[in-house]
């Protein structure tokens, strides 16, 4: 921005910010709702098709939070999917073959996520946007969580996997420990913020 | 950068006369560094609820070690102590946005209402003591949102937008150990946030 036309106005930037999100959201959605229909994905049991089905469900919700704000912002919706991250899963998704596979993807897509609404949250133009995208940041977390454990116990097969998510008691230290890699949630992957903001 | 209210300006210009001259000062044994308004009322509270899960996990890993909990999931030990480096690393930022605003660091625990301590102590099983823990990171980052609406200062709300996604990931490990699910919620709420009216300071 020139200095002499000063900042943009807040509602702008949330529109750019809003839209951006949607548009991850989007392709977070996409992907766990073809996840959802690989057969790789029931060989990890009941928690893991519940926990893709639920995925899809939250990325759904989010996006839709996303873009009502971008319209009461004075935007539109947008419902195209962010360019890099689709390229990523529409290369990726005709050779998933593995369950280890299809956890890897969606971790980047969770993580891209988490990472681009933790920042987008400290650029927010208005408290209610903030508190938007400081409302769904810690779910995409959780998904993140859930999927590096799982990533984890996947070291010794499927099998393994489903067994150890139906007895809680017999988690082992190597998945709790994966699950949580650092103390403040970083920032460094986070999206440009027009990077899904156009039609 | 945390604002400074009027009622601190005048306390550290004047010292102890200044401030028996002004009403809002506030009971005795109180200073300037130790009263918390605005930003960071809620950045203390922030830390005395991180100092809340340190003392929390470090009982816990007690009870663990002691047998006092039955079967205890393998995961667990190595889950506590990672959550016991995490929230004190939380603490510690939170209490240097403290230093840096003049205040005084909260070291420990003063809240109000039911202790999450005394529950933890009494725990006889570790779902029970899972069940605190589970609540007390759902609060913590409740809490954090909460704080993310309501903050000023650009390096306090970079703090609270860091901190409140590493509080739920705590929270799906947990769940994950107690047979829950780990993601329960399509968006976190502040329907259980402490309220800054529980700082006993």
């Amino acid at each position: 921005m020139s200095k002499t036309t000063g900042a943009a106005p807040a509602s702008g930037i949330d529109v750019m910010l809003l839209r951006t999100a949607a548009s991850l959201e989007n392709v977070a959605a996409g992907f766990y709702a073809g996840a959802g229909r690989l057969a790789v994905v029931g060989e990890g049991g009941s928690h893991v098709a519940a926990f893709v089905a639920a995925a899809a469900d939250h990325h759904g919700a989010h996006a839709a939070a996303f873009n009502s704000a971008a319209v009461r912002a004075g935007g539109s919706a947008q419902h195209n999917g962010d360019p890099r991250y689709a390229a990523v899963v529409n290369s990726a998704m005709p050779g998933l073959t593995t369950l280890f596979g299809v956890v890897g993807l969606a971790l980047t897509l969770e993580d891209a996520a988490a990472q681009t609404f933790v920042d987008f949250a400290k650029l927010a133009g208005t408290q209610s946007v903030r508190t938007l995208f400081g409302s769904v940041a810690p779910v995409e977390a959780q998904h993140r969580a859930a999927l590096l454990a799982m990533q984890t116990l996947l070291d010794h097969g499927p099998a393994d996997l489903a067994a150890a998510l139906t007895r809680p008691a017999k988690l082992p230290a190597a998945a709790s420990g994966a699950a949580l890699p650092a103390s403040f949630y970083p920032t460094g992957n986070a999206s440009a913020i027009n990077e899904g903001a156009s039609s | 950068m945390i604002h400074v209210s009027r009622r601190v300006f005048l306390a550290g210009t004047g010292g102890a006369a200044a401030c028996a001259a002004v009403a809002a000062c506030g009971g005795g044994g109180k200073t300037a560094a130790n009263t918390y308004t605005g930003d960071t009322r809620l950045v203390a509270l922030a830390a005395a609820l991180e100092n809340q899960a340190v003392a929390v996990y470090t009982a816990a890993l007690d009870a663990a070690k002691g047998g006092r909990l039955g079967t205890v999931p393998a995961a667990f030990t190595s889950f506590a102590q990672t959550a016991i480096q995490q929230h004190a690393a939380h603490a510690k930022a939170w209490n240097a946005l403290l230093s840096a605003a003049h205040k005084t660091p909260v070291t420990d625990t003063p809240l109000a209402g039911p202790s999450l301590l005394d529950q933890a102590n009494g725990a006889s099983t570790f779902a029970a003591l899972g069940g605190v823990a589970l609540h007390l990171e759902n609060q913590a980052a409740q809490t954090h949102l909460a704080a993310l609406g309501a903050l000023t200062g650009t390096d306090a709300v970079s703090t609270a937008a860091g901190i409140g996604p590493v509080e739920a990931m705590h929270a799906a490990v947990l769940g994950l150990m107690l047979g829950q699910s780990p993601v329960p919620a399509d968006f976190l709420t502040v329907d259980g946030a402490v309220k800054t009216s529980a700082l006993q300071l």
